[in-house]
């Protein structure tokens, strides 16, 4: 098995914000080793099931990278506590959603989050987060991979173009803009949806 | 597609950062006085977020994949490796009558365990050292040091200047004093000034604390979340000291309630 790189948070922040994926992903890896088991029992020790702390600390850390590739980041607290803290109130949201929070819990997290750390403006909806997911899904899969490549590994199109079944390059970046043009409308065709999606995926 | 459509491609190349210096000051300018071209350009990079977060999901849904197949792949091997039945028949016997040592432990203590017992049992008073500085400041701590409680919440009281180092001294001499809420309300007060500033001071002396203050005003609803923190924090400052038998022990306290 690979050996997990160690980090300090200002070396996890900079192995996040590069543009090569292959940083993200040992980033990504780093974060399991260290910080998964501690989450897990926050969420276990909670009415959580195992599956259930799986699915936050992945929803934890989708979080957390955009955040950190948005520069959004304060920094007002360390990597973890700010992971503690995010998990903590999406599974508290969860546990509402199920309507199994406690009450009592309910308000002392509310308190203590209000003091200790403000993470609501990072804290997207999950029902938000499932709908970007499923429009984007609603693009055929060449218009994902080609989106995906150009936009979230930052490929060059000629870079592209060697996997990819296009005569030209410039065939191939008609096909990217109308790939992009296609998801504009898709996200913007109900515009309440839009002000929501724009709210969670701009942090405004 | 709307009557913008044909802008469409100018504005990707000015999205992607394709376009000449020349052609972006233009383009600026559009988008000054075109509203429903800047709507599009909003969009657009709307669907750029769109498609970074999709892949930030996929990546991590893989990683996730591969290393919860990791960790199901060894755990098998674990409780295969050295297993010799007879152990496992000693082991059964063994771990029986411990069991029922422990349950008879578990039931003594969930008989005799209190939030005083278990705060007598852990606590320790704080000191400070005397520091340069601020005069007042200075007096607050002699005060505290001299264990003159009284005195030190009097010197509190005319500071100007608080922060968190006061709050913090003030808030041991309302625990020293029984005068729980105070110290709840102080130690709340370091935290809260903490997450406001890049300086972090008594950041986890502050925590332990305030969860020993919520322990001694029976709250333990309100304590068991910072121990348990605490706990699960081997950088903590005080994490020798709320040890996984405390951390029982608490729990029983949390079903005695």
């Amino acid at each position: 098995m690979e050996i997990v790189k160690k980090y300090t948070d200002i070396e996890l922040i900079n192995a996040i914000k590069s543009p090569h994926s292959v940083d993200l992903d040992r980033a990504i890896r780093y974060m399991y080793e260290a910080y998964y088991d501690i989450l897990k029992i926050y969420t276990c020790q909670n009415s959580g099931s195992d599956e259930d702390a799986q699915d936050i600390f992945q929803e934890v850390l989708v979080s957390f990278i955009d955040v950190i590739k948005k520069d959004k980041f304060r920094g007002e607290a360390s990597v973890k506590t700010f992971l503690y803290t995010v998990n903590r109130n999406l599974w508290l949201n969860e546990l509402k959603k199920r309507g199994r929070s406690e009450k009592r819990e309910t308000i002392f997290e509310n308190q203590r989050d209000e003091k200790v750390l403000d993470v609501s403006h990072i804290m997207v909806q999950n029902e938000t987060r499932k709908e970007i997911i499923s429009i984007v899904d609603e693009l055929g899969e060449k218009c994902k991979q080609i989106l995906l490549a150009y936009y979230y590994e930052n490929l060059s199109i000629k870079e592209i173009l060697i996997n990819q079944q296009y005569e030209s390059e410039q065939a191939l970046r008609n096909k990217k803009s109308k790939c992009l043009k296609q998801l504009e409308q898709l996200l913007t065709a109900n515009p309440i949806m839009k002000k929501t999606l724009k709210t969670a995926l701009q942090y405004e | 597609m709307n009557n913008n459509y044909p802008n469409t491609d100018m504005l990707i190349n000015y999205i992607d950062n394709n376009l000449s210096g020349e052609e972006k000051i233009k383009v600026d300018a559009m988008l000054r006085n075109n509203s429903t071209l800047k709507t599009e350009f909003d969009n657009l990079v709307l669907a750029k977020s769109a498609v970074a977060y999709y892949g930030v999901k996929q990546q991590v849904k893989l990683i996730h994949k591969e290393v919860m197949e990791n960790n199901i792949e060894t755990e098998p091997i674990k409780k295969e490796q050295g297993v010799v039945k007879t152990i496992i028949k000693w082991s059964m016997r063994i771990a029986a009558s411990l069991l029922i040592i422990v349950c008879g432990l578990g039931v003594y203590q969930y008989a005799t365990i209190t939030p005083d017992k278990l705060f007598s049992e852990n606590y320790n008073a704080y000191t400070m050292s005397v520091t340069r500085g601020d005069a007042d400041a200075t007096a607050l701590v002699k005060a505290f040091n001299e264990k003159d409680y009284e005195g030190t919440i009097k010197q509190y009281a005319v500071l100007n200047d608080i922060q968190q180092k006061e709050n913090f001294i003030v808030a041991q001499a309302y625990l020293v004093t029984n005068k729980y809420n105070y110290a709840i309300e102080a130690f709340n007060a370091v935290l809260e000034k903490n997450s406001l500033s890049k300086e972090k001071l008594y950041n986890d002396d502050a925590e332990y604390f305030l969860a020993m203050s919520y322990l001694k005003n029976n709250d333990i609803a309100l304590a068991m979340p910072i121990f348990e923190r605490i706990n699960n924090n081997t950088n903590h400052l005080y994490n020798d000291k709320v040890t996984n038998n405390f951390m029982r022990k608490l729990k029983l306290l949390s079903w005695k309630k």
